[in-house]
């Protein structure tokens, strides 16, 4: 309601100011992408959310490399160097980022650290707010669980990066510092300059006999299966509920918001039980 | 609501009739160095890159609910870890559970990938031996845990333990193991949880950070508790851990720079051991502080002003050297309730080429609107950009009246 109320405000401040170049951006999740077009969200997604758009060629899908810590060049500094090109390129003054996973941790640290790098603030004028779908953004216990490993290991281990950086950040620990420290949003900190929308997953459905298993490709959830186990009873495998929402303001629960299904990590970035018209109708 | 703020971004502006405000008394959680440091090496690398343009912006803010008090995170743990040789497994290796439903996961460790299949893995529980995937609800490998997001080393074997496996004593044997093992466990239902905190979530280097181990379920005590810490360059130390009166145990470190590296983290790592009916219950925790060096302070004074109606508060710094310092505050106003009520939150930062500079932060006139004197900056975080280590933090930095 609060959403609705709110988009219903900003539509009519843009409908009584200049005409605006609406455009939206995906953001992937953990992991170094060369193609997150066809291997992270898959063009069904894209293609329909962008069906919103006034121009529908007004998208970009950021292709980085978020294995590293969301501050590195090679993280926030690749999406900044996108989101600038896709804002400038384009002449987007109204910009809608769609977040998945880590990547609400990356697009909350631009958000956070205008001072940091130069091209942030334009970056945040020109957004409009941010749909964080299954943001992590108080870390994982999955993290912490594959982490802690490397204490055993040997030093080198730990300093070659047995794991990546991305797994070593959202280590609820670690998250809980750069919240307190490096990030603005969560509880008892400033607000973001923007809106950062919380999508939030509630379970898993990986019966082999219900068809909802089978969205977003059913291998996929299989392990989702036993990594609920380490989390808390509400949580979509892989994030839980609590975390979705620790940043920013809460849209919806799964449940309200894709016909009472509930969206596992991996279908919460694939057209699963309409999510892709609910983002495409929030352009 | 959902509401749209306004984001200003300005050059550092002339200030016009300026008036001297002096930094209020810190508090007791606030970070305040005592002198300045010689940066680390490790820092003078990072400075290559900062860029000298100062940048100075702020936006709205209408939440009441801030709170600048650190609050160091408190770890709580229901598994532990223990690395295992192939002779162990071969053996059987004992553990406790407290609660049935036990996450028993083994990775290969070391590089050697020997994957493990569960219909050979043994667990003796309760006097009958079955093997994992007999005694498991679920058994998952490598590449379903990879597919759900979760980073396991390659060869990784993960089981759930059906109900009927109950808890106590068990032993785990894996007879084609080969090489070494991480065994992990996890306890999703247990109630025995070990908790971990720093005294503070930010220390500054060669000063001292405690950490405490507790175990407050009115049931169980801790019995023995060692631990490391580790530094983001993979220097680690030994903590030694001694038990306080409350049945607690504590360690201090103090931490050196030098193993410093920009933003990543140092961790400490508590490993505990307590009884449960006469058997031993490991329990390991960690949690994460930041360590920053002392490169600059506040100097204490701040000049304040309006400039066409935008209110500038200018912080002394002192530095030990050069660097692209970031000043942040939260501005209070008075509201026509005669309460404080917070306004904006500004951020700046620029090059401080000296021993000396001053960083402006600047709230936009329109921020200002329905609020007036007496104003409050708080939440008054100072920041080398070099590291992005948190240098100086006062929850109540200055109070003025113009």
């Amino acid at each position: 309601m609060f959403r609705m109320l709110a988009r219903l405000i900003l539509l009519l401040a843009f409908s009584s100011a200049m005409a605006k170049t609406t455009g939206v951006a995906f953001v992937h999740g953990t992991g170094q992408q060369t193609d997150a077009y066809d291997n992270y969200w898959q063009p069904a997604m894209v293609n329909s959310v962008v069906q919103g758009l006034s121009n529908p060629a007004n998208y970009v899908v950021i292709n980085c490399d978020f294995s590293q810590y969301m501050w590195a060049s090679g993280a926030a500094g690749c999406l900044a160097t996108q989101l600038t090109s896709f804002i400038t390129n384009n002449h987007i003054d109204d910009m809608l980022v769609i977040t998945h996973s880590d990547g609400g941790n990356v697009m909350r640290w631009i958000l956070s650290n205008p001072t940091y790098d130069s091209r942030y603030p334009a970056i945040i004028a020109a957004t409009r707010w941010v749909d964080a779908i299954a943001p992590s953004s108080a870390g994982t216990p999955l993290a912490d669980a594959v982490m802690q490993g490397n204490v055993f290991e040997s030093s080198l281990g730990w300093l070659l990066g047995y794991q990546n950086d991305a797994v070593r950040q959202q280590q609820t620990s670690w998250m809980a510092y750069y919240n307190a420290n490096n990030l603005l949003g969560t509880s008892g900190r400033p607000a973001l300059p923007k809106g950062f929308w919380d999508i939030v997953g509630t379970d898993v459905t990986y019966a082999p006999w219900n068809s909802d298993a089978y969205c977003g490709g059913y291998t996929l959830n299989v392990g989702l299966e036993i990594t609920k186990a380490w989390l808390a009873s509400c949580a979509d495998g892989f994030i839980e509920c609590t975390s979705a929402s620790a940043a920013g303001s809460q849209w919806f629960y799964d449940y309200n918001g894709v016909g009472g299904k509930t969206l596992s990590h991996n279908q919460s970035r694939r057209a699963c039980f309409g999510l892709d018209v609910v983002l495409r109708n929030d352009l | 609501m959902k509401t749209s703020f306004s984001l200003f971004a300005c050059f550092v502006a002339s200030i016009a009739s300026a008036q001297t405000a002096t930094l209020l008394a810190p508090s007791a959680n606030d970070q305040v160095p005592a002198k300045l440091v010689a940066p680390s090496k490790a820092r003078d690398m990072a400075m290559q890159k900062l860029d000298h343009t100062p940048v100075s912006v702020a936006h709205a803010i209408n939440d009441a609910t801030l709170d600048a008090t650190p609050k160091p995170y408190l770890a709580q743990s229901r598994e532990f870890w223990r690395e295992v040789a192939e002779s162990e497994l071969h053996a059987g290796v004992k553990f406790t559970t407290t609660a049935a439903g036990a996450l028993v996961r083994l990775s290969p460790v070391g590089g050697k990938v020997a994957a493990l299949d569960p219909n050979s893995i043994q667990l003796r529980a309760g006097g009958r031996t079955l093997s994992a995937t007999a005694a498991s609800a679920t058994v998952a490998d490598a590449h379903a845990l990879r597919a759900a997001g979760m980073a396991v080393p390659e060869g990784t074997l993960a089981f759930r333990l059906a109900a009927a496996s109950g808890k106590g004593e068990m032993v785990i044997a894996a007879p084609q193991a080969q090489g070494r093992y991480l065994l992990h466990v996890f306890e999703p239902t247990s109630t025995l949880i070990v908790g971990l905190n720093a005294d503070r979530d930010t220390v500054l280097a060669n000063a001292p950070i405690t950490f405490r181990a507790t175990l407050a379920d009115g049931v169980h005590a801790l019995r023995l508790v060692s631990g490391i810490v580790m530094a983001p360059d993979g220097y680690s130390a030994n903590l030694a851990f001694t038990r306080n009166a409350d049945g607690s145990f504590s360690a201090t470190f103090t931490p050196d720079a030098a193993h410093s590296t920009g933003l990543q983290l140092w961790e400490a790592h508590a490993i505990t051991t307590s009884d449960d009916h006469g058997l031993p219950v490991q329990r390991d925790a960690k949690t994460a502080f930041a360590v920053s060096e002392a490169t600059a302070h506040f100097a204490g004074t701040a000049q304040v002003s309006k400039d066409a109606g935008a209110l500038h508060v200018a912080l002394d710094i002192a530095a030990s050297n050069a660097s692209r310092y970031q000043v942040s505050g939260v501005l209070y106003g008075t509201g026509s309730d005669g309460a404080l009520h917070a306004i904006a939150l500004a951020q700046s930062a620029a090059w401080v080429g000296g021993s000396t500079g001053s960083i402006d932060l600047a709230y936009a006139a329109t921020s200002l609107k329905d609020m007036h004197a007496p104003f409050e900056l708080r939440d008054l975080r100072l920041v080398d950009q070099a590291s992005m280590g948190l240098i100086e933090r006062r929850s109540h930095g200055l109070a003025f009246s113009n």
